[in-house]
């Protein structure tokens, strides 16, 4: 379906839908919070009832993700040592390759293996689509790196870990892409940048948006569009398909690991859906690129909690960070919307309103990219906040999304209110369960005493009081296993004095990232109910 | 993967609907109850009513009246607030498969508020116990008395003016609980006089009833009910007078110590420590007791007892020097100095006070048909106020659940909750020495303001809209049926 994925220059109806959506996640978000503090404070026994249900609610939620994130971790372990370029080129003969896959049957140790029984699922997928993989040979990877301003070091480093990577750097096109206003100094520092890692790759690249007053602006949609624009005129002038183009866009300073590429060429290739999909890596720090301390990371990890957790619900997959699709794709549906606060998931709503409830998220069983912090602590919370508040955007597509499914005839009913209902409930709960579980509970369960309808009430009042701070210290303790989850494994030569270390900083550290997360999303959400948006134009 | 995935969220849902539910009603007591069968019940009822309960300081989610069943046994501290009101605190205790009834709980309000009565200043007022009249006098001559209506707040002289009994000066009245008639001797220059006065509304029916008096009476009493019938002892003897037939029996019973009426029937203690028990017409009599050795203990050689019988078991004597003892053990009570006795007959109970101290003579016990834990079966004397300057008068009120004290200069309210000394709260000042009068049924204590001497009066309880009486226990207990 053609659609405008804008809030911008609407009219009548559209203009009076698109608030309505904007006021309605936050609006119920604070109703939530202050109305569960009013109500513990008013009539704590009401309030404890709600509580009860809540925190009930919110532990079968974290045993769900518990569930995945473990299988998450284990799948990722399960192919740790995956030859993707190996399995890449068996895809291009398969009728050899079955027979190798065959074999590899015979050996007692290899019917164990999960991996290989995933992977021939995934051929036998593959082949029942009657879709055959495409060439590895004829396969690009193009890496955007998108900033307002060059930082040489940070694209060193990302640049760097491409280059180390396990798939062939020549077959890698980079592009670097900055606001037109960057000065000369830097561009001539870029430029030598490029050169020197030009032999290396297949090509490597630098655009300056164009300096002309248009509504492209100097901010960061507008900046990877543009790169992508560029790239498509220079792989079509390589007689190159953009079918054959997967895209990934890494922020500066972001560290690749080495199977990253491999992973995702292998599963470009194996995916029916190669042309109606993107593909995400699992939210789970590998330790190898670890640059950061413990520190560092579990307030990322933690500020981040919400965000992974809905990221790994199987059922809730959306693009958020660090993701692929194919060039063809990204041109089709008309590149990233240039007036998104959050373009990271409001291409995947483009694409899934443009495919008609037809686009999916595929995910890559590997190490997500970390992005290391150089500030001080002080300077850590800051950045870790800013980057929470971009992320938190995201609730911006919500009334995007939900105008276009009102007039989108060919996406399901049933995918249009599941989609719908999941996207609010994602954004709606990463704002408000940390309020609910650790802050409303406190006074149903400190209050709940205060007053009695009978004598069961009388006596229970202690039951009551029990069962909510069980209950908080459960979720509680639960986030925190989701967290470490997240985290990679510290891989000290002292494991005992390193579990010490990491759950006494993990502890406190933890629970300011999940808050600070939730506030991120609050302050997005109260600043939508004013009309204020935070995408680039506002 | 995907049937893994829908086949964890259904567990998870199910459990979800399942043992939600199961964890709200375990948290509020309505599965694994924490209460046992064996629990006792607290009942509250006040006035006025809508008052906040909190038990061990926490709030119940109704106000009074109000029933709190389920409670364990033990002893909980109660409090009852209402806004402008005092809160009403109480440690109370709880019995399995019992109830703790607090059905008269009174909320004493911040301030009192009286209201004024009469524009004129008097001079003394003159309580009729249990009567709707009241006496109230601007000067000592026949001509300065009223009698005051409580029912209709009216106020009516005892005589017209131009009266020829105008300047008769009262020197003595004689009175008789919950009668509306006083006998009053009244003296001129030349005469000296009794006379009759029937206080109706509307109307004071004065009559001259001298000649039935041909000396000067040691004792008068009559019956309330029988108003027509008189008695003046004097010297040992009994006169009857007969207002009806307008007779004089002299004599009509004589060698008495004592006599006293009740239910239509005269008590009289003979010279040898007898009590009988006879009707008007002297028939029927029938001994009460007659122990010679205990007579003698307990009355003495001489002096007249007044006899006041609380029902036809439990008689009290009481003489001038304020010795008071009883017929039943423990015979005697206070040696000497008792001022006055109430009795309230619902919970057969006597309040009883001497010049500094004020108690309560509990004949429940003997009257029950179990045995109130930890306690015995003879009557019991509890002594609730032992700060008293110059307690002068004393009443029952609000059905025997609280009593009003007049001591000197001021009027207190008690609430005899236990056994123990209780906490006054004082109602209005008043003039030293001067009296009150209370009226139970309306809940209205009148008094002469000290500051201009006006008639004022205070409701002890205000009356309620819609509702005579508060929700008592039996009420509360036929509603839940």
């Amino acid at each position: 379906m053609e659609f405008k994925f804008s809030h911008q220059d609407l009219t009548g109806a559209q203009r009076f839908w698109q608030r309505f959506f904007e006021i309605l996640s936050p609006a119920l978000s604070w109703a939530v919070i202050l109305g569960a503090i009013i109500l513990g404070l008013v009539k704590p026994l009401t309030a404890s009832v709600f509580i009860l249900a809540f925190d009930f609610y919110l532990i079968l939620h974290f045993t769900y993700m518990i569930i995945f994130f473990i299988f998450i971790r284990s799948r990722i372990n399960l192919e740790a040592k995956t030859d993707w370029l190996y399995r890449a080129r068996g895809l291009n003969r398969i009728y050899d390759y079955w027979k190798e896959l065959n074999e590899l049957e015979t050996n007692p140790q290899a019917k164990q293996d999960l991996s290989l029984a995933i992977h021939r699922n995934e051929l036998r997928i593959l082949e029942k689509s009657k879709q055959k993989a495409p060439y590895l040979e004829d396969l690009q990877h193009l890496v955007i790196i998108a900033a307002e301003s060059p930082d040489l070091d940070k694209l060193s480093q990302t640049i760097d870990s491409l280059i180390r990577s396990n798939f062939p750097s020549i077959k890698i096109t980079v592009i670097l892409a900055f606001a037109y206003g960057t000065q000369e100094h830097l561009r001539s520092d870029t430029g030598r940048l490029i050169e020197k890692y030009r032999d290396k790759l297949s090509e490597a690249l630098v655009v300056y948006c164009p300096d002309k007053p248009s509504r492209e602006s100097q901010k960061q949609p507008a900046i990877t569009n543009c790169a992508a624009r560029e790239a498509l005129k220079y792989f079509k002038a390589k007689k190159i398909p953009p079918e054959k183009v997967i895209v990934s866009c890494f922020e500066p300073g972001a560290k690749v690991s080495a199977d990253y590429l491999s992973c995702l060429t292998y599963r470009f290739m194996v995916s029916p859906y190669r042309q109606a999909a993107c593909f995400q890596p699992m939210p789970v720090y590998d330790y190898s690129i670890l640059s950061g301390s413990i520190f560092r990371t579990t307030l990322n990890a933690g500020a981040s909690f919400s965000q992974l957790i809905e990221a790994a619900n199987p059922d809730n997959l959306a693009s958020f960070s660090s993701y692929s699709l194919s060039l063809a794709v990204l041109a089709e549906v008309g590149y990233w919307p240039p007036d998104s606060a959050s373009m990271d998931t409001a291409i995947f709503w483009k694409a899934f309103i443009y495919f008609n409830g037809g686009f999916k998220v595929i995910p890559l069983y590997i190490g997500y990219p970390v992005k290391v912090f150089g500030q001080g602590r002080l300077g850590l919370f800051r950045e870790l906040y800013r980057q929470k508040q971009e992320q938190a955007k995201a609730v911006e597509d919500f009334p995007i999304v939900m105008r276009a499914f009102l007039k989108a005839p060919r996406i399901p009913l049933t995918k249009k209110i599941v989609s719908a209902s999941k996207l609010l409930q994602a954004q709606f709960l990463s704002s408000i369960w940390p309020f609910l579980l650790f802050i409303a509970g406190w006074f149903p369960a400190l209050l709940s005493g205060r007053e009695f309808s009978d004598a069961a009430t009388y006596y229970s009042a202690p039951r009551i009081t029990f069962l909510i701070f069980s209950l908080m210290i459960i979720g509680m303790v639960m986030s925190l296993v989701l967290t470490k989850l997240v985290l990679p494994q510290n891989k000290s030569e002292n494991k005992a004095f390193a579990k010490i270390t990491d759950a006494l900083i993990l502890v406190p550290v933890a629970l300011t990232g999940i808050f600070l997360q939730s506030l991120a999303a609050l302050t997005v959400g109260t600043r939508l109910i004013f009309g204020r948006r935070n995408s680039s134009y506002e | 993967m995907l049937y893994f995935r829908k086949v964890t969220l259904l567990i998870l849902t199910a459990t979800y609907l399942i043992f939600c539910p199961l964890l709200i009603l375990f948290a509020f007591g309505r599965i694994a109850k924490p209460v046992r069968d064996s629990s006792g019940l607290i009942f509250l009822s006040t006035n006025p009513p809508g008052a906040k309960i909190f038990l061990e300081g926490r709030r119940f989610s109704e106000k009074t009246p109000a029933g709190l069943k389920g409670m364990l046994a033990g002893t909980y501290d109660l409090v009852v607030s209402l806004d402008g009101y005092k809160p009403w605190r109480n440690k109370i205790q709880v019995f399995p498969n019992l109830a703790s009834v607090f059905d008269k709980i009174i909320l004493v309000p911040e301030s009192w508020k009286s209201k004024e009565l009469s524009n004129g200043s008097f001079l003394q007022l003159t309580s009729l116990p249990g009567s709707r009249f009241f006496i109230l006098n601007q000067g000592s001559q026949l001509r300065d008395y009223y009698s005051f209506d409580s029912e209709n707040e009216e106020l009516t002289p005892f005589i017209r003016p131009g009266s020829n009994l105008a300047h008769f000066e009262v020197a003595a009245l004689h009175q008789v609980e919950e009668s509306s008639q006083v006998i009053f001797e009244a003296r001129s220059s030349a005469d000296s006089k009794y006379f009759l006065a029937n206080l109706e509304k509307g109307y004071v029916n004065i009559k001259d009833v001298s000649r039935f008096f041909p000396g000067k009476p040691g004792h008068i009493l009559w019956d309330p009910e029988a108003g027509d019938y008189l008695f003046t002892f004097s010297q040992g003897s009994l006169n009857k007078i007969d207002l009806a037939a307008y007779a004089l029996e002299e004599n009509y019973l004589d060698n008495l110590r004592g006599y006293g009426l009740f239910n239509r029937s005269i008590y009289v203690l003979k010279d040898i420590n007898t009590l009988l028990r006879l009707d008007y017409n002297r028939n029927n009599q029938r001994v009460i007791f007659d122990d010679p050795i205990l007579g003698n203990f307990l009355f003495g050689q001489e002096g007249f007892f007044e006899v006041k019988p609380l029902d036809d078991k439990i008689i009290f004597f009481i003489n001038q020097e304020g010795k008071l003892v009883s017929n039943l053990s423990p015979n005697r009570w206070v040696e000497k100095g008792v001022r006055g006795l109430e009795f309230h007959l619902q919970t057969k109970r006597a309040l009883f006070w001497i010049k500094d101290l004020a108690a309560v003579i509990d004949y429940r016990p003997l009257f029950l048909n179990e045995a109130r834990p930890l306690s015995s079966a003879l009557p019991k004397r509890y002594t609730f106020y032992t700060q008293g300057k110059d307690i002068t008068q004393g009443f029952w009120a609000y059905q025997g659940a609280y009593a009003v004290l007049n001591d000197s200069d001021r009027v207190l309210l008690f609430e005899l909750k236990d056994e123990n000394e209780a906490s006054p709260e004082e109602i209005v000042k008043i003039s030293k020495g001067s009296a009150v009068h209370y009226r139970e049924s309306l809940k209205k204590l009148y008094y002469l303001n000290p500051a201009d001497n006006k008639l004022n009066c205070v409701e002890i309880i205000p009356a309620q809209q819609g509702r005579k009486e508060p929700l008592s226990f039996k009420e509360y207990l036929n509603s839940k049926n």
